[in-house]
């Protein structure tokens, strides 16, 4: 198989350490051909975007298991406002209460994963968002 | 990802030249899926050049080269230098995909202005570098980089492609791999300018200084450079004042020596070679139908009533890049 | 796996479950009989303890029903801690959220987005008075969940209340968590030492112990943290001896600061899982309650009784509770509260059927006591002492996990005690594999969920009430820090700061110094980022 020509980058923001979903996530996307770029924990929304900038990436991948989806969503998108970096997709998985979930798609965000979501239909969704 | 540019030649060099991270970031992207597209982009760049010192840092998976890294760049940020990172992994010969994880070591430093870094997939690319990686180097250079940091996928004799990009080559190690070197063939080590035994804290760590010393003395060296050995523990930062010294050392030594020039005379002789070929392919792949020409051939092989030899020289003949003449010719000398 | 609501026949032919596996990977055997087990149990209440640590255990007094909760600011988790006196809970159990965890400010950038979302938000001194306003120190027990070293802090807040309200350090009955490596979700070695140089954590968490040991003979210094341990995804077998090894290393720490081993072993305790193969999870307490004893009597030399007794605070395990069909972990952890009830336990937080989703709403809080109620008034199995000793099938299981247990010990003894093993990385890797396994297993089937993988039904969207957050809850409390910082004489805090920085670097008793600066008003991140500097450590910003 070849690189299917789509680079993300994985990490969370703020200070929860929980990335266990996001690690696996991680492999099953290499596993489907993508290029991950996996920048872990601790990183803030300027730092996310600019990584995500320099990297020339299609998509950021976020995972939040402390309710803290909301704050951070705003935080970013405003960002990604500032740095005109609007055509860049947003991925967010975890602990997502279903009534935040339309929130945060009106906020910008192309897909979110609740807990539990399989495998293909992660990936087939991701697939279909990134063309 | 960028792969169609917007942007105009002019005013894409020109960003980069002033070192504008997005600019630098959207060729690179070209860069790596449109070699040829970006051709018009990196002719503007090689002239005139402006050289970084370019430190490759090898080593097996798990020694901590990315923390190393780290280390390092912290270091020369602290002096004020223009950095630029470029960490490759490997893709998977299976999915075709990558795991790029050496920004998660990066933290603390990755949103210094003076910083840029990239993470590069290998994608088939033999030799633990990625083919991108000598204009990826440029790219850099351009933007005004004083320090480029090539960090490899280092495993063994492969690394020696390493060699050419780059001007120093610090080779990681940890404690406990003495089997490992024992099993080494001449050559790998050979490649070493410094040698980091890294995790220094572990169990062993004397042990593993003293089989290097041995190793190293008993393989040939360039120039009378003697590869110093240094301890570092890159998760405290132990080691670091010690390991940059040496690559000033190193970079002092191969000026002293002439060796840059020599060195960047032959890689730009390499790289022309290497383009003549690219070009060649192309050539031919536009000229003939190539995969199914190749199928033919393939067929005949197999079959007995053809040789690679022959084959190449028909396609070659077909392309217009030899004479029906003298192909004839040659299979009468080789008769006789 | 079953995705479609349609009748599968094949399941009125029978059905099996996978395998006779345990969580351990131990074999079940068919049928245990006599010939299985090591014979005559001695009491308990005598020594080696395997079935339990009192003669009369629960006929004399049940255990403590101590619910975690924390969340927002100090004065809405003070309102909920009364709240679950009031339905029935017997000890405090506040835990802190991750900023506080790890030594932040809730004015702190990279801190602002988690304050107060898992735990209380603990700052300043005056937030401890809130957080424990009305509750009476001395007549019920607390746990405070926290780390060193921020446990120095946060103990320092809490004995400086106790002075306040003239209750003596001696009548003081509770536990400050104080274990060194706890942070072990995620990347473990990393998100130890992201925030604070792990040798001073270490040296810190002792200091606090030491300090205790003499001024507070009823607060347990240390519950070693096995829960966390647990719920990366290891076994009952590594569970259990990552988390004795660990112990062993915090004794051999006060012995060579000169400490009898009597005068402080009675005072530590551990914190415990207690995960669904129930059989295993009293297997496993009973072994560690053998294995503490030998190891106390044996290779510590410890002569009194109490030093012997291994006595542990158990939460049922949260990482089996699932988002799907949340009301099956109702379920789930009623068993596991079982399972601890049967194990013999000290005391038990029964983890919330809403777990996957949010903090514990009130009801959700109120049901987990009332299960243990249930448990404990309804079922008579605290009628008898050690109701499953004796069972061919439990001492069995007894001993195999004991030996197991001996044995990775040994390992990780030879590789120089849990601590190294930590630092080189052995841990981070046993943790990993054990993720990565189960992760497989759970997506091949051969670790069954119900409602996940095994009986699972078309997209349903959970309908239980989530527990959200007041809305301006953390921009107040970011406001509140920022105030206090700036309304209070500056002089005493910065002389109190420097005070502890000159002295990080020696071997001093920190916790004094930390105390002095409590009382003179610095914030938990001022405490710390002192203690950091002089560390030469710079945290993520």
């Amino acid at each position: 198989m070849q690189f299917n020509g789509k680079k993300l980058i994985l990490g969370k923001l703020g200070l929860d350490a929980h990335d266990n979903g996001l690690r696996i996530v991680a492999k099953w996307l290499v596993g489907a051909g993508y290029e991950v770029i996996y920048s872990g924990l601790y990183n803030n929304p300027q730092r996310m975007v600019q990584m995500a900038m320099e990297e020339d990436v299609d998509a950021i991948g976020l995972s939040f298991l402390g309710c803290e989806h909301l704050y951070y969503a705003n935080k970013l998108m405003a960002e990604l406002g500032k740095r005109e970096l609007g055509h860049l997709k947003i991925i967010m998985g975890g602990v997502i209460p279903p009534d935040d979930v339309a929130t945060l798609k009106a906020l910008g965000v192309g897909l979110v994963f609740t807990p539990g979501t399989p495998k293909d239909q992660i990936l087939s969704s991701i697939k279909e968002l990134l063309g | 990802m960028a792969k169609e540019l917007k942007r105009s030649v002019e005013d894409m060099v020109a960003g980069v030249k002033q070192g504008r991270k997005r600019y630098a970031a959207e060729l690179m992207s070209v860069i790596e899926t449109d070699g040829r597209k970006a051709e018009k982009y990196l002719s503007q760049f090689t002239t005139p050049l402006k050289k970084a010192h370019i430190i490759g840092v090898t080593g097996w998976p798990g020694v901590g080269k990315s923390s190393l890294v780290y280390r390092m760049a912290r270091s020369l940020l602290a002096k004020d230098k223009q950095v630029g990172i470029i960490a490759i992994d490997p893709s998977s010969p299976f999915s075709g995909g990558s795991l790029l994880g050496d920004r998660e070591r990066m933290k603390g430093i990755d949103g210094d202005e003076r910083l840029f870094i990239r993470s590069v997939a290998t994608r088939g690319h033999v030799g633990g570098i990625a083919g991108s990686s000598r204009d990826f180097i440029r790219v850099m250079e351009a933007m005004g980089k004083e320090i480029v940091i090539l960090e490899t996928v280092g495993v063994g004799q492969d690394q020696v492609a390493v060699t050419q990009l780059v001007d120093t080559i610090i080779l990681v190690l940890i404690p406990g791999m003495g089997d490992y070197l024992q099993s080494l063939k001449a050559g790998v080590l050979e490649i070493g300018d410094i040698f980091a035994v890294n995790k220094s804290d572990r169990m062993g760590v004397n042990q593993a200084v003293a089989d290097l010393k041995n190793m190293v003395g008993l393989s040939q060296h360039q120039n009378e450079w003697i590869p110093p050995i240094v301890k570092t523990i890159a998760i405290n930062g132990n080691g670091t004042k010690e390991l940059m010294g040496h690559i000033d050392r190193h970079r002092q030594h191969l000026k002293k020596h002439g060796l840059i020039i020599s060195k960047m005379r032959s890689a730009a002789k390499a790289e022309i070679i290497e383009v003549i070929m690219s070009r060649c392919i192309d050539y031919v792949a536009k000229a003939i139908e190539l995969n199914g020409t190749l199928d033919k051939y393939a067929r005949q092989i197999l079959e007995g009533s053809s040789n690679p030899y022959r084959a190449a020289d028909e396609i070659l003949m077909n392309c217009g890049f030899i004479e029906p003449k003298q192909s004839l010719s040659r299979r009468r000398k080789v008769d006789e | 796996m079953n995705k479609n609501t349609d009748i599968n026949v094949s399941y009125l032919d029978g059905e099996k479950v996978p395998h006779f596996k345990s969580l351990s990977d131990i074999e079940y055997e068919r049928i245990y009989s006599g010939s299985d087990g090591s014979g005559e149990l001695p009491d308990a209440g005598q020594y080696p303890f395997t079935r339990g640590i009192h003669q009369d255990m629960y006929r004399r007094r049940l255990w403590t029903r101590r619910q975690q909760s924390g969340f927002g600011s100090p004065e809405e988790s003070n309102e909920r801690i009364k709240y679950l006196l009031k339905v029935g809970q017997t000890g405090v159990n506040m835990d802190t959220d991750v900023g506080t965890k790890l030594g932040l400010d809730p004015d702190y950038p990279l801190a602002q987005g988690d304050v107060g979302l898992q735990g209380t938000s603990i700052c300043t001194y005056e937030d401890m008075k809130a957080l424990f306003k009305d509750i009476p120190l001395d007549e019920v027990s607390s746990t405070l969940i926290v780390q060193p070293p921020y446990s120095a802090v946060i103990m320092a807040q809490y004995l400086l209340l106790a002075k306040e309200r003239g209750i003596p350090w001696e009548n003081l009955i509770g536990t400050i968590m104080n274990c060194s490596l706890t942070q072990l979700v995620g990347p473990t070695f990393q998100s130890n030492t992201a925030f604070f140089p792990i040798d001073l954590t270490i040296k810190i968490g002792l200091d606090v112990m030491e300090y205790l040991i003499p001024r507070a003979p009823r607060w347990n210094i240390v519950n070693i943290n096995a829960y966390n341990i647990r719920e990366t995804g290891v076994n009952a077998v590594q569970e259990a001896a990552f988390s004795m090894a660990m112990a062993a290393d915090y004794i051999k720490g006060l012995m060579k600061r000169g400490l009898d081993v009597d005068s402080f072993a009675r005072r530590i305790a551990f914190f415990s899982a207690a995960q669904l193969d129930l059989f295993e999870e009293v297997a496993k307490l009973r072994g560690m309650r053998r294995i503490w004893a030998r190891m106390l009597k044996e290779t510590f030399g410890a002569k009194n009784e109490q030093s012997m007794w291994f006595r542990t605070a158990i939460q049922t395990a949260a990482l089996p509770l699932t988002a799907q069909e949340p009301l099956n972990n109702i379920v789930r952890a009623a068993i596991q509260t079982l399972a601890a009830v049967l194990s013999g336990t000290q005391s038990i937080h029964t983890t919330g059927y809403d777990e996957a989703y949010s903090l514990p709403t009130e009801e959700s809080h109120k049901l987990s006591i009332r299960t243990q109620q249930i448990i404990a008034y309804e079922t008579k199995v605290v009628n008898s002492v050690d109701p499953l000793g004796g069972s061919y099938l439990i001492e069995s299981l007894t001993d195999q996990i004991e030996e197991q247990t001996w044995e990775m010990m040994k390992v990780i003894a030879d590789k120089g005690g849990f601590i190294q093993c930590f630092k080189d990385g052995w841990v981070e890797e046993q943790i990993n594999e054990a993720r990565y396994k189960m992760a497989e297993a759970i997506e091949s089937g051969q670790h069954p969920i119900v409602g996940v993988n095994t009986f699972r039904e078309q997209e349903e969207v959970a309908k239980i009430n989530i527990f959200k957050h007041a809305e301006d809850m953390q921009a107040k409390r970011i406001e509140y820090a920022m105030a206090f910082k700036k309304n209070r004489p500056q002089e005493p805090v910065k002389q109190a700061l420097e005070k502890i920085c000159h002295l990080t670097n020696g071997s001093t008793n920190l916790f004094e110094p930390i105390m002095h600066a409590v009382e003179a008003n610095a914030t938990l991140q001022e405490i710390c980022d002192a203690l950091r500097k002089s560390a030469d450590f710079t945290i993520p910003a």
